[in-house]
């Protein structure tokens, strides 16, 4: 009986293996995709109106120290005669505001890299107000990457020594109980 | 013989403290949940209103969610089923229905919760602690983070009742080894597995939590729920018949 459950679990434990190698890769196999693309294409037609601020990008991302958030927008289709973008990324939890404004060059708005320096939930807005005539088609592409996560390392290092002496030193003192 | 008050009281301490080792298994679940949730994802909140639905504590804890974790969820809803249904442990639900002089019903209950309580609150646990430790700052919208995390346990529950249902059932009715073959093994039961197993799990948990988790997993997986609800009625008409053979 008790080796039919010994045997139950750990053949269970074979796809929680697999599974959990999809969630959490291991970054000295798996491919070298160090950035995910958090997402947000937008495709979209619409006519150049004057003065007319418009949000282009506007979402919630839980980040955390030193992650970074990298958009830009490209348009098509229209003639430009300037623009300008806001760039607005709000830390929730403290209500830290980061804020850059810079004027649309070309056909494409490239914000500056946005580098978490707070962990949690941060909103981001991104804003334009662009000139021109004709109609426009954009592509907004937000990529949020890990940053380097080494201090986490230093930092955990000696509660993790400290954690595993101790359990030691108490399977030891069970093991000589028994 | 009847023994007093404090004599009963004490025998009830010891058996509780009996099943300590299921207790420690929950313990090293929700060690399990906190290893599957990554410590450093990246999360997206869906934006364009002012307020994700939910509130944001409700979207931070739901973030804590991973594939293996269902997985880990039946396993330790087939184990905690087997414990109270199937195993000597369980009897001492039996005794307390001699020393207190309740019928079966009650008894039946109190295992259900006994299984809600080591099952869920271990999946509840765990989420709430990682969306603590992703933004401890939030803490300051304290009444939002009480009631987000009632509605995860409340899911959580929704889950584990679900999960207990087919469990208890299995438990009662077939020998350990075909239990745990079949149970532990093809994560949940017989009926689920012919329909996919672990695959069928999986969008449940997924939409459990979601603001209007159980509801709209009600009325979108209402079949399932339905056979999950006919075990659930033959384990406890099993129980209140006293038709149980301890294997």
């Amino acid at each position: 009986m008790r080796l039919g459950l010994v045997v139950a679990l750990a053949l269970a434990l074979v796809p929680l293996i697999f599974i959990d190698d999809v969630v959490n890769p291991n970054p000295l196999t798996a491919q070298p995709l160090v950035s995910s693309v958090i997402g947000n294409f937008y495709f979209e037609l619409f006519e150049l109106k004057p003065e007319w601020v418009r949000t282009v990008v506007s979402s919630r991302l839980l980040l955390h120290a030193n992650d970074t958030v990298l958009i830009q927008v490209f348009l098509s289709g229209c003639r430009l005669t300037g623009g300008s973008y806001t760039l607005r990324v709000r830390h929730v939890s403290t209500g830290r505001v980061y804020e850059h404004s810079g004027e649309v060059e070309g056909e494409a708005l490239h914000p500056p890299l946005f580098v978490a320096e707070l962990g949690g939930i941060h909103e981001i807005l991104l804003e334009w107000d662009l000139r021109g005539e004709g109609g426009c088609e954009y592509r907004a592409e937000v990529v949020a990457s890990r940053g380097d996560k080494s201090g986490y390392v230093r930092a955990y290092a000696p509660a993790a020594l400290a954690g595993l002496l101790l359990t030691g030193a108490a399977g030891y003192a069970v093991w000589k109980r028994h | 013989m009847r023994s007093g008050s404090a004599t009963r009281w004490l025998r009830l301490v010891n058996w509780y403290l009996n099943l300590f080792h299921v207790w420690a298994i929950s313990v090293a679940v929700f060690l399990a949940y906190i290893y599957l949730y990554d410590r450093f994802r990246i999360s997206l909140i869906g934006g364009h209103y002012p307020e994700p639905p939910g509130g944001i504590w409700f979207f931070l804890i739901t973030s804590a969610w991973g594939l293996g974790e269902p997985l880990v969820t039946a396993v330790h809803a087939a184990l905690v089923s087997a414990v109270l249904f199937s195993f000597e442990e369980g009897e001492g639900f039996s005794y307390v229905r001699h020393s207190f002089g309740v019928g079966r019903a009650p008894v039946y209950l109190a295992k259900i919760a006994a299984g809600l309580l080591l099952v869920s609150t271990p999946l509840a646990a765990s989420k709430v602690f990682m969306a603590v430790v992703w933004d401890y700052r939030l803490l300051t919208r304290f009444a939002e983070f009480l009631s987000a995390s009632v509605a995860v346990y409340a899911a959580a529950a929704f889950l584990s009742l679900y999960l207990i249902s087919f469990y208890s059932f299995w438990a009662l009715v077939v020998g350990r080894p075909v239990y745990f073959l079949v149970g532990a093994f093809l994560e949940a039961n017989l009926m689920e597995t012919l329909f996919g197993g672990l695959l069928m799990l999986i969008p449940i948990s997924f939409t459990v939590f979601q603001p209007f988790g159980p509801a709209a997993a009600i009325q979108r997986y209402g079949d399932r729920f339905a056979i999950a609800l006919v075990h659930a009625c033959a384990a406890f008409v099993l129980q209140l018949r006293g038709e149980v053979r301890w294997k």
